[in-house]
């Protein structure tokens, strides 16, 4: 059975089995398919909605959630337009280290091997001014720091390359709140809503307020040019009906 | 693109002329060796050179060293914290088992292998320059908690909580009464619970205590094999779990539904179990509807779950539990009197007391007992009722009823120099997170130590003696990725992301290979 997208990612889940994936009506704006090195076998198609952001997909792909355990070493195999094929990063299919990426155009492939890590994207520069998003970081000091970002970048892997302290302890895979931050209002009310699970996580975050997100779930738009997000104090908290501040 | 190209689009400055240097003098075979230099030259120069705002004198001689002891979570982000603020601090972190990573790898669930991504940031942490890693060191028997003083500037005491709380009823000691300590231990492959005796042919089980370790182990217990055995779940326990004929826990708690300790992530992984029916009575959630509005976010989420998954459970949960072969019930205000065994010495049942609640808050309502009893047959019983660390050193000061060590942000009672984070320090409650903040402050504390001058350098003779004392027993964390690629191999053949070692000496067998 075909799942269409459900989470806003832009990723649509085809059946290899029931319907071919060699229908390309199916995916107009290009697929992704991981296979198992060992049988051959295809394990998961992702095809990519157009109509959705780009990076968002290619984000999505890294995480490869949906890819069960026992295929430790899967061949990603993308087939994409030429202009979205421009637009992915060289190595933005970031996935667990010891996975091997084989990207595929038509006729041109190229391969690499070797670790890579999540968070790859956000160390590319913007490209053009009209990738760019400024986005602000309030440390837990109080300081201000602009960071000039791009359409696609993760909040949290943005803050990782510009030093800032957050951390990311599940690597976006919404198990912690270790990189919850505080969203500007008028920011806060033009994110998507959060998803059950990062509520559950939120719940569990130290000083939780009305305005509170978990960093690596706020992917850059430009409407979201100029947001400010506030790091929370840092203080120990081990309460589970939320913080009771301790005098010192 | 080479990986020149893509440095230049990541690194600035003189940073970059170093990394070009470094990366031009490797050959194309060894691309996967660049990718790992370009990651740790990126790791490493993005933390030291962090405009961190204070500055510490860079002289040799005042190079400071701190040991850490125990290499869970908290001993991990303590030391991250230590090297990312200070430019030249050394830190040492001692392991009693051959393996890093404490309860992360032997408390985590296996079926939850998204919180082990952490491993990767304690993996960045340890291949720093500036951080050791001594396994299969343990203090009290090589070397005692003096050799580290005298050794090191500070000494972070960061081992956990080593015990659990026991019942004290009757009956405790009977087989197959086992604390979900061990029985956690044993299927996450810890080496002192591998020979655990678990049986598994019954069919009723009970797990006391409402925290996430309870739903842990209940959740094991019900969870279909084809999931479990793509885990990293020990083997010995997979071969149980196949053979086991549960079909029933009870998840008995003293309170009622507003005072559970467990979290609503776990709680809500319990009611989508597949083939799994969720049974919490209705009588036992009537009237707390109304408390819900009025609840801190995080209590009242998850009291609103509780209710709606035993008043208006969703269409899925109920077409999943009407199918059900399994079940678990959430059981409240009941505690444990007895546990009850037949003419073989085997355990039938818990006899349990009904209780009632008193008091005016929520949070802090005591349960009573009353006269009214209950009996639940089961062939396994499961005490889960919370852990408690132990002194390491009689001249410690500790709080035997928290089962911690006494100190105040950190710095353990009149010992300069001595300090605790995570579990030993301030009881055993809590998620990542919040282990998280306390390594981080403690590690803040320290240096605000140091840089105050509480804290004098150390001596770096001693510490060096020691180290070589310890050299031909100690495991280093380049032994240790030798393990790990062992145990991951060994998973890539059987379809699991890795097949733990539970066996101390063959781990430093591999280890020294």
């Amino acid at each position: 059975m075909n799942t269409a997208c459900q989470d806003g990612c832009g990723v649509d889940r085809l059946d290899s089995k029931a319907v071919g994936f060699k229908k390309k009506e199916l995916w107009p704006g290009g697929i992704a398919c991981v296979t198992d090195r060992n049988t051959r076998r295809v394990i998961e198609v992702f095809a990519y909605n157009p109509t959705r952001c780009f990076n968002q997909f290619v984000y999505s792909l890294s995480i490869f959630k949906r890819l069960p355990p026992q295929h430790t070493r899967p061949k990603v195999i993308v087939l994409l337009t030429i202009e979205y094929f421009k637009k992915l990063p060289y190595s933005g299919l970031s996935g667990p280290q010891f996975w091997t990426h084989r990207l595929k155009l038509q006729t041109r492939s190229f391969r690499f091997q070797g670790p890579l890590y999540h968070g790859d994207y956000e160390w590319q520069d913007p490209k053009s001014e009209d990738e760019v998003v400024n986005i602000t970081y309030i440390t837990r000091d109080g300081e201000r720091i602009p960071v000039r970002g791009k359409v696609g970048d993760n909040v949290m892997y943005l803050a990782h390359r510009h030093n800032i302290e957050i951390e990311g302890a599940c690597e976006a895979s919404l198990a912690c709140s270790t990189c919850h931050v505080y969203v500007k209002d008028e920011y806060f009310d033009k994110l998507p809503e959060p998803d059950e699970k990062e509520d559950d996580m939120l719940d569990l975050a130290v000083f939780l307020k009305e305005n509170s997100r978990l960093g690596c779930q706020i992917i850059l738009t430009k409407e979201l040019e100029g947001i400010e997000v506030t790091l929370p104090k840092a203080t120990r908290n081990f309460y589970v009906d939320g913080h009771v501040p301790q005098p010192h | 693109m080479n990986i020149i190209q893509q440095l230049r689009q990541t690194i600035q400055g003189p940073q970059l002329t170093w990394c070009i240097a470094r990366a031009v003098k490797l050959s194309t075979k060894s691309f996967k060796k660049e990718i790992d230099l370009f990651h740790s030259i990126r790791y490493n120069f993005g933390k030291s050179f962090s405009s961190s705002g204070t500055f510490y004198s860079t002289s040799s001689s005042a190079c400071q060293h701190v040991a850490i002891v125990g290499s869970g979570p908290a001993g991990y982000y303590t030391a991250q914290k230590l090297l990312k603020s200070h430019p030249d601090l050394v830190v040492d972190i001692y392991e009693k088992l051959p393996v890093p990573f404490g309860l992360v790898r032997f408390g985590v669930a296996p079926d939850h292998p998204e919180v082990k991504n952490v491993i990767n940031t304690f993996t960045n942490t340890a291949n720093s320059d500036r951080c050791n890693f001594f396994g299969n060191v343990e203090l009290g028997k090589d070397l005692s908690l003096k050799d580290l003083r005298d050794a090191y500037t500070a000494v972070v005491l960061c081992y956990g909580a080593a015990e659990d709380r026991v019942l004290g009823i009757p009956g405790e000691d009977l087989p197959n009464v086992l604390s979900a300590r061990s029985f956690v231990g044993w299927y996450n492959g810890l080496p002192q619970d591998a020979q655990l005796p678990v049986n598994l042919d019954c069919e009723s089980a009970v797990v006391l205590g409402h925290g996430n370790v309870a739903l842990d182990v209940a959740r094991i217990l019900l969870t279909p094999i084809s999931i479990l055995e793509k885990t990293d779940i020990s083997e010995h326990a997979l071969e149980a779990l196949r053979r086991s004929s549960v079909k029933r826990v009870h998840i008995v708690g003293r309170r009622g539904p507003l005072q559970v300790a467990f979290t609503i992530k776990e709680l809500r992984e319990m009611t989508q179990l597949p083939d799994t029916r969720t049974v919490i009575q209705q009588t036992d959630v009537d009237g707390i509807d109304k408390y819900i509005q009025d609840l801190p976010r995080p209590r009242k989420r998850l009291t609103d779950l509780i209710y709606k998954s035993s008043v208006s459970p969703g269409e899925k949960e109920v077409k999943t539990w009407k199918e059900a072969s399994r079940e678990w019930r959430l059981v409240f205000l009941r505690s444990p009197l007895q546990i009850l065994q037949d003419t073989n010495g085997q355990v039938k049942g818990i006899e349990l007391a009904v209780n009632r609640l008193e008091g005016d808050s929520l949070k802090n309502q005591r349960a009573v007992a009353t006269d009214e009893r209950e009996v639940i047959h089961c062939g396994l019983i499961l005490r889960s009722i919370g852990y408690r660390g132990l002194p390491l050193d009689d001249d410690l000061p500790f709080n035997n009823s928290r089962g911690v060590i006494e100190n105040k942000n950190s710095r353990i009672k009149n010992e300069k120099g001595l300090y605790c984070a995570g579990w030993i320090g301030h009881g055993p409650v809590g998620v990542i997170v919040d282990t998280m903040t306390d390594g981080f402050e403690t590690g803040k504390i320290i240096l605000a130590d140091i840089q105050s001058g509480v804290l004098e350098s150390n001596d770096e003779h001693k510490r060096q003696g020691l180290l070589k004392s310890l050299q031909a027993k100690a495991i280093t964390f380049s032994d240790w990725k030798k393990i790990d690629r062992a145990e991951t191999e060994a998973g890539a053949k059987v379809g699991k992301p890795r097949e733990k070692i539970s066996d101390i000496q063959q781990m430093i067998q591999i280890a020294k290979s």
